[in-house]
């Protein structure tokens, strides 16, 4: 039968869509998934990591042609939100947590300045949004 | 001139260490990441696969861009897997993630004195085993309409599919029709992951301990079809062949499932056994 | 608007990247605005076949639901065919949460 110890594995085939005989698997996709997800995480130790919010990155800009548009347009927070990446749960939590406290704290803040903030519009200053969005996500 | 650091790929026990005339199949001196030559830094029992990067394009501001170049991340994502799988035919092997770059072979060295235990118990679970990933499919369910078939929005053609009251009642008729499609979709989804649930168990069998991950977006597997299984499993080496036959027999049996591999261990190398790291599975 | 990205160089050199082009601006900012409809569209429709699961709405109700639904997803039809854009453009990907709308 198949002895995939003898030197080089036999198997090394993808059934359906067989792999010309050689050490790499053809699938980009395969490699990739493993390379990045997977592997010892050595967080703390490493100077350069790309720790699981950059490995979203990567995620989101392989899969996601369609997301560019709105990092584009400054929406991007997904990138940056630690809890996303499902670790942590206590950072999780916790960071939910603040969040709606923030949000609780900014919505009283809005409350109390409604023509301040509709002074501030897109028509006006399209750059001015950017700027807001940009202001909201340095707060997180 | 430029910085230099040092960029690992794959930790080995040092008992590993090749017998001479096994030399040529050390993977020193192959070329790894940028075209760098591998090293083996031999340290508290183990050894550490690196190589000496540049920090201009391996530092983290250089990594933020490029690796946003695709072609340049899978350029660089196969010649660290080249590398791992290289090590990983001479001795047991934790591979290490993409792109995990030291600020030279001390840090390197203090890692190893740090998490000697943690990598030993690591080799020692991989130790004659490798990786398998299989993928299962299902074909999409065939009856729900969607807005992207194109077929709505023609109130006489949704009237065809019942029976007689859509002419006087079209918007009856479409509500209907979207709860037969809800309903079938969720039927279709339910049976999908017991589909996956099913394979992943027999694999199981087979398998000394496996990992059910997140299924990849149809553009990354290239295929329409629901993954409802994205399991890599840990194999004994000597059981490899059997395990392919299983999956072989799965396929027989009408099953779509995809078997890759072997692979170096790289989703049961996560140190200090945090198992908990185990993606659900199946369908969202 | 590009200036919004030049001002802050040093802070953030790549991730804020403006696209200048206006035309582009307008379609992605449409496409942003349709998802978010669409959303809330596929929303209401479950709830409606919630209720209708339910069997507490009058054949009437029923009908003026099903009608008003109709409209609306043949108005984001052309909507979308207007705008040259396809379903999947809609569906934002949230990486680990998924997909915005469910996929088919």
């Amino acid at each position: 039968m198949i002895d995939p110890r003898g030197g080089r594995p036999v198997l090394r085939e993808t059934y359906g869509t067989p792999v010309p005989a050689g050490r790499e698997p053809a699938n980009l996709g395969d490699i990739l998934e493993r390379v990045l997800d997977r592997g010892v995480v050595i967080a703390g130790d490493i100077r350069v990591n790309l720790l699981d919010i950059e490995l979203l990155t990567i995620k989101l800009r392989l899969l996601v042609a369609s997301v560019d548009t709105a990092r584009e347009m400054g929406i991007d927070w997904w990138e940056h939100d630690s809890w996303l990446t499902g670790k942590n749960h206590e950072l999780i939590d916790e960071n939910r947590r603040l969040r709606e406290r923030l949000a609780a704290v900014e919505e009283v803040l809005a409350l109390n300045r409604p023509a301040d903030a509709k002074g501030d519009t897109a028509e006006q200053r399209p750059s001015g949004r950017q700027e807001r969005a940009r202001g909201g996500r340095d707060r997180d | 001139m430029t910085d230099m650091g040092t960029y690992l790929y794959a930790i080995t026990r040092e008992e590993g260490r090749l017998s001479p005339e096994a030399g040529r199949l050390s993977p020193e001196g192959m070329a790894g990441v940028a075209g760098t030559p591998v090293r083996a830094l031999r340290h508290s029992g183990l050894a550490a696969y690196v190589t000496t990067v540049p920090l201009d394009q391996f530092g983290e501001e250089p990594l933020r861009r490029s690796m946003e170049d695709l072609d340049w991340l899978g350029e660089t994502a196969r010649a660290h897997h080249h590398v791992v799988e290289a090590v990983a035919e001479t001795a047991p092997t934790a591979p290490v993630r993409l792109m995990t770059v030291y600020s030279g072979d001390d840090q390197v060295h203090d890692l190893l004195d740090r998490r000697r235990d943690d990598f030993a118990a690591v080799l020692s679970r991989v130790a004659g085993r490798r990786e398998w990933g299989v993928k299962a499919y299902v074909a999409q369910a065939p009856g729900p309409v969607s807005r992207s078939g194109g077929q709505v929005g023609q109130v006489g053609q949704v009237g065809q599919a019942e029976d007689g009251p859509a002419a006087t009642r079209p918007g009856m008729a479409y509500l209907k029709r979207r709860h037969a499609d809800l309903r079938s979709r969720e039927e279709a989804q339910r049976q999908a992951v017991a589909c996956g649930e099913r394979i992943n168990a027999v694999l199981m069998e087979l398998a000394v301990a496996g990992r059910r991950h997140r299924p990849q977006d149809p553009r990354l597997s290239g295929r329409d079809e629901w993954m409802v299984l994205n399991g890599s499993y840990l194999v004994d080496d000597d059981r490899g062949g059997e395990f392919a036959a299983l999956v072989h027999r799965l396929r027989e049996e009408g099953m779509d499932v995809e078997l890759s591999g072997p692979w170096a261990p790289y989703s049961f190398a996560d140190v200090a056994g945090t198992t908990d790291s185990e993606v659900p599975g199946g369908v969202r | 608007m590009s200036q919004a990205g030049d001002e802050r160089p040093a802070a953030r050199p790549a991730r804020w990247r403006l696209d200048a082009d206006s035309e582009s601006v307008e379609r992605d900012l449409t496409r942003l605005v349709l998802t978010l409809v669409e959303l809330v569209r596929q929303l209401v429709e479950r709830q409606c076949v919630r209720r209708l699961e339910q069997g507490d709405l009058s054949d009437e109700q029923i009908e003026t639901l099903g009608l008003t639904l109709m409209r609306l997803e043949e108005a984001m039809t052309d909507l979308c065919l207007r705008f040259g854009l396809s379903p999947s453009d809609l569906n934002l990907d949230l990486g680990p949460l998924g997909t915005l709308l469910p996929t088919d």
